[in-house]
């Protein structure tokens, strides 16, 4: 055994785990920042190559070729779908405890840079996220560390991935935590943090300490406050707009009959079209939304509504049609025109009214936007205080978020990223109930000491068993080639157990349930349960190949669930 | 509980014989074959401490229509009964997560490279790496469908090849075929490799069930494999090095498949032999 | 002190698999050597008193009762001894007369008028004549430390006398029944009761039959309860 692959083991670590998972973290950290500068370089040396195209008639060939040379990759070279992938990596930490492919580590970080960086719109963010996560469970797999770890690092690569790419570590460490696990306990924050930081610090190291999107301080008063109510209804409002469009988009192009390549390349070519008359819809659109916030967007508000409306479209197209690339970026530029939009509109039609200016409120609106579509206000709330570099804007930026979840809650039960996940209840929450059912299996629950009869036994030969047995139930066995045949249960025997000239008179075939509802070993334990309660039983056989294996009741699982819950729940 | 086989059916001639042989094996030794026919050429399968993707050549989704047809047909033919395998968990769209809880898998020598670039000399990335990470043994078959009338195990010495004598015992148990065992020494003598069996406390399982102990102290592996009879089945373990060392050196499981066209399996590091 | 996961699993009542789902989930403290997994006692009681989980080591328990388990009557017979030729002429003077002679057993003179005053208590109650002339005498409440293992002491009276048995006949045995506890009491009651009902053994005591040859019969039933089916 290479001892270097069990730090576990080692002494320093052996009974306290929470040292091991800091070292790993600053290492997953590193890692995830490095990804990330590497996303953000590559896409600015691409988007600079071809600056000097853009002006030419044939430029909207260009996010179609990256649009289809991104999807031949994913599904060619190294073989993985579509997607942005952070539904996946929630996936893989609710069921397999964080186990992610190592090839997811830089599938997406080269596929999102073809379609972002050849003009489609998309962000660079859900990319980095799979990757930063990839990385973590791979780093978690190498030092064979257990479930609980792994899931631990797949946090601290995103939150390090985030932090790089925004410099914004609370913002990473808050999205791993809201969005990522699910779950706030102690033993996951600490690493967590210190691979945010470890990020961040990495990509201000190499980038320098950039402010995204700087601005001057804003003056608000207590109408501004007021009129974000308003604000965060609109949010709420485009946020469901957006996320409809997107999945709608991907189930009428899912029904095409077209080679993957072909669908990419049509939905880029779309883009490019809309790109000739507006080219700031196209790629991540950060520098239109830095106008947006320093006041630099002249244009009126007609303009700005269609290139809000065009966005939308942009966005449904690019990754509807099979794109590479994340919700991010596209979210926040969409909240920054919503905001502009909105003050616009309120001059229209309070122009006495001394509103504070469009760049407050298009950060407002990023909020709005992000904690909307994610659903995660805690998220939109930090991001934008970090990005921006001000907490000038809190109380506002609170209530816009606060807002505009709750509305989007209320139409759209499950956010864009968990949508799929919580359709096909795969969302496995830690400490959930559908967590702990996923977790025990039908075999630790099996109850082996039934005795089984045969149909041919007698009621006489019967009682000694009844004597011996802790059960009233019995399953009832084929003598010769041991197949299962039904039940039967104390309450059948009951009535003929005191008459006695019966004992030799009546054979347990007789007495047997032979319509007895059963299940198999592999089945999910939610099934067995909603089949218990459909049919008001207590307790079920448990049949392999026709074969009896155990019981399965619901007194032991009610043992085992509880302690379960104990054992997930109560970790320090 | 009634052990099972996990077989993944391409409905092709070569296809056709993995399945006989699979059919064969689970026939002789009294397990469950559970089908899969794949719908999409790729698929996961997530070990305690991995997850592999497994990229199947596009030669498995040949005529999707038939292909359930023409397993039924075969497993018909063989008289057993067997399970076919519906993915109930997604990890991403087209990408469905296969259960790792079997106790045997079928494979050919490789599954992910086209099935004619494929004589003997070759084990396919993905077969190697699900015997790295796998908890149950592997059985790779031979191109042609075969049946095996006894047993060999290969018996070098280590931890490994101890569960592959395992394994081995519980095979020729529950088959009740001949089983010998073939040693090449490579240090010490016979004595060495009887002591280590003799250490598990194996030596009195393999004087009941085993017949021959054949060492070799002369000649390379690959002269002295020709003893090997043509119809047995070989055990071997796999050891969990790395993949330049394979590369580098070449690894005695690799040396003995390319050599032998016999049916071979496999028992990886995870292996862990079920007692009884 | 090191434990493996069989242990594991048993001290915390919980099957193997659970256990090893842990250990792979990271949810229960462990170590890893070579490809052996083992625990440590101390870590893993303080993780348990942590989550609130039942953790008792099995042989942290001796349960005072498991010690003699409530086995075979006929190895019961043959720890209380055979009584013959006892006196008496009704229920009261043939219990007298029997735990009089009571010499093997380690009984007190103050134990010795406990159990009688016992035993006649229990005779108040209603009679353990079962019935065919075999009475059956017990306390009601097992005697404090009075056995350590179920003992039946077996008295054959010097002529029958009246006891207010169910079918009114004389009795001529007394199987004088003593236990730790009221389940092996039960148990060996239900036993006995078994042979009893038998008229070929009944019979077969009439004859006031050795130790040896009694014992020898009453394994040959007990065989027969225990067999499978």
């Amino acid at each position: 055994m290479k001892l270097w692959r069990y730090p576990a083991n080692w002494h320093l670590f052996r009974y306290d785990d929470r040292l091991l998972l800091i070292c790993m973290a600053v290492v997953v950290g590193i890692c995830a920042g490095l990804a990330a500068i590497a996303l953000n370089r590559a896409l600015v040396s691409v988007l600079g190559l071809l600056h000097h195209y853009r002006h030419l008639w044939w430029a909207f060939i260009m996010p179609a070729a990256g649009a289809a040379l991104s999807s031949l990759f994913l599904e060619k070279i190294v073989n993985e779908g579509a997607g942005h992938g952070v539904p996946e990596v929630i996936y893989s930490v609710s069921r397999y405890g964080g186990l992610i492919r190592l090839r997811s580590s830089f599938s997406r970080l080269i596929s999102s840079c073809l379609t972002i960086g050849s003009g489609g719109s998309a962000g660079p963010e859900a990319p980095v996220v799979m990757s930063g996560s990839a990385i973590g469970s791979n780093i978690a797999r190498l030092f064979n560390l257990n479930d609980r770890q792994r899931v631990t690092l797949v946090g601290c690569g995103t939150a390090g991935a985030i932090g790089a790419i925004f410099n914004a570590p609370i913002a990473g460490m808050v999205f791993t935590m809201e969005v990522i696990l699910g779950e706030w306990s102690a033993v996951n924050i600490i690493p967590i943090a210190i691979a945010a930081v470890t990020g961040t610090k990495v990509s201000r190291l190499l980038q320098g300490n950039n402010i995204a999107f700087s601005h001057r301080e804003f003056q608000i008063a207590l109408g501004d406050i007021a009129a974000c109510v308003g604000l965060a209804i609109c949010c709420a409002a485009v946020s469901i707009i957006l996320t409809r469009s997107l999945r709608g988009m991907s189930r009428r192009v899912a029904v095409l009959r077209l080679p993957l390549w072909l669908k990419a390349a049509m939905g880029g070519a779309i883009v490019g079209l809309i790109g000739i008359g507006l080219p700031d819809v196209l790629g991540e659109g950060y520098h239109t939304i830095q106008h947006a916030i320093t006041g630099d967007f002249r244009a009126g508000l007609l303009v700005a509504t269609t290139v809000l409306a065009m966005k939308i479209v942009a966005t449904a197209f690019t990754l509807g049609w099979g794109g590479s690339g994340g919700i991010f970026a596209p979210s926040l530029f969409i909240g920054s025109f919503v905001g502009l939009a909105y003050q616009r509109a309120l001059t229209h039609l309070w122009p006495t009214v001394g509103w504070v200016e469009e760049g407050c409120f298009a950060l407002l609106g990023m909020a709005g936007i992000i904690s909307g579509i994610l659903q995660a206000p805690l998220t939109g709330i930090f991001l934008i205080v970090e990005i921006t570099g001000g907490y000038d804007v809190i109380v506002p930026l609170t209530i816009v978020a606060a807002v505009s979840s709750t509305a989007c809650q209320y139409v759209e039960p499950a956010s864009f990223y968990l949508k799929d996940l919580v359709d096909k209840g795969q969302l496995l929450r830690p400490g959930t109930d559908a967590r702990v059912l996923a977790d025990i299996r039908m075999g630790e629950l099996l109850e082996t000491d039934c005795i089984p009869v045969s149909p041919g036994m007698r009621l006489g030969e019967f009682i000694p068993i009844l004597e011996r047995s802790h059960r009233n139930l019995f399953p009832v066995e084929d003598g010769k080639n041991g197949r299962f045949l039904g039940i039967v249960h104390l309450d059948d025997v009951r009535p003929y157990l005191f008459k006695t000239p019966l004992y030799d008179a009546v054979v347990l075939g007789q007495l047997m349930q032979t319509q007895v509802e059963t299940v198999g070993p592999d089945d999910d334990l939610i099934d067995v349960l909603d089949k218990m309660d459909a049919l008001k039983k207590f307790s079920l056989p448990v049949v392999a190949n026709q074969r009896f294996v155990g019981m399965i009741s619901k007194a032991t699982l009610l043992d085992r669930y509880r302690r379960e819950l104990m054992v997930q729940t109560r970790t320090t | 509980m009634t052990p099972k086989l996990f077989h993944i059916f391409r409905n092709t001639p070569l296809g056709r014989e993995t399945l006989l042989q699979s059919l064969y094996f689970c026939r002789s030794i009294g397990c469950l074959p559970e089908i899969y026919i794949p719908e999409s050429t790729r698929f996961l399968m997530y070990f305690e401490n991995d997850v592999t993707q497994v990229d199947l050549d596009g030669s498995y989704l040949t005529a999707p229509s038939t292909s359930r047809g023409h397993a039924e047909a075969l497993v018909l033919e063989s008289g057993l009964k067997a399970t076919y395998l519906t993915p109930k968990n997604y990890t991403a769209h087209g990408l469905p997560d296969i259960p790792t809880h079997y106790d045997y898998m079928c494979c050919p020598r490789s599954i992910s490279d086209l099935s004619s670039k494929i004589g003997l000399g070759h084990i396919g990335p993905r077969v190697r790496r699900i015997v790295q990470a796998a908890r149950f043994p592997v059985l790779i078959t031979s191109p042609v469908f075969k049946a095996w009338n006894s047993i060999t195990i290969f018996f070098g010495g280590s931890q490994n090849a101890l569960n592959a004598l395992r394994l081995g015992l519980r095979i020729a148990r529950q088959s009740g075929k001949p089983l010998n065992m073939f040693t090449q020494i490579e240090k010490g003598d016979a004595e060495t490799y009887r002591k280590a069996v003799a250490d598990a406390d194996l030596l009195s399982d393999w004087e009941r069930y085993g017949a021959e102990w054949q060492f070799f102290e002369k000649g390379s592996l690959e002269e002295n494999l020709y003893a090997v009879a043509h119809d047995a089945l070989l055990v071997l373990g796999a050891y969990g090095h790395g993949l330049i060392k394979d590369i580098m050196f070449g690894s005695k499981m690799e040396r003995i498949q390319s050599t032998l066209p016999n049916n071979l399996l496999i028992a990886g590091p995870k292996y862990t032999a079920v007692k009884g | 002190m090191k434990l493996s996961i069989q242990q594991v699993a048993d001290a915390l009542d919980l099957p193997v698999e659970t256990v090893e789902r842990w250990v792979r989930q990271g949810r229960i403290p462990f170590q890893r050597q070579q490809d052996e997994i083992h625990f440590r006692l101390g870590v893993l009681e303080r993780w348990a008193v942590q989550h609130k989980l039942p953790f008792h080591l099995t042989s942290e328990r001796p349960d005072p009762k498991e010690i003699c388990q409530p086995g075979s009557i006929h190895e019961a017979l043959q720890r209380g001894g055979f009584y013959y030729d006892i006196e008496g002429s009704d229920t009261e003077s043939v219990l007298q007369s029997a735990v009089r002679r009571l010499r093997d057993l380690e009984l007190s003179t103050q134990n010795r008028t406990l159990l009688l005053a016992r035993l006649l208590e229990r005779e108040a109650m209603a009679s353990t004549g079962v019935g065919k002339g075999v009475a059956i005498p017990h306390p009601r409440i097992p005697l404090e430390k009075a056995v350590p293992c179920p003992t039946i002491c077996t008295f054959f009276l010097k002529h029958a006398a009246p006891y207010q048995a169910i079918d009114d006949k004389p009795v001529f045995i007394l199987f004088l029944l003593l236990s730790p506890s009221t389940s092996a009491h039960l148990h060996c009651l239900s036993r006995l009761a078994f042979c009893v009902r038998d008229d070929a053994f009944v019979s077969f005591l009439r004859s006031r039959p050795a130790p040896e040859t009694l014992l020898a019969r009453v394994a040959a039933f007990e065989e027969q309860l225990d067999a499978p089916n």
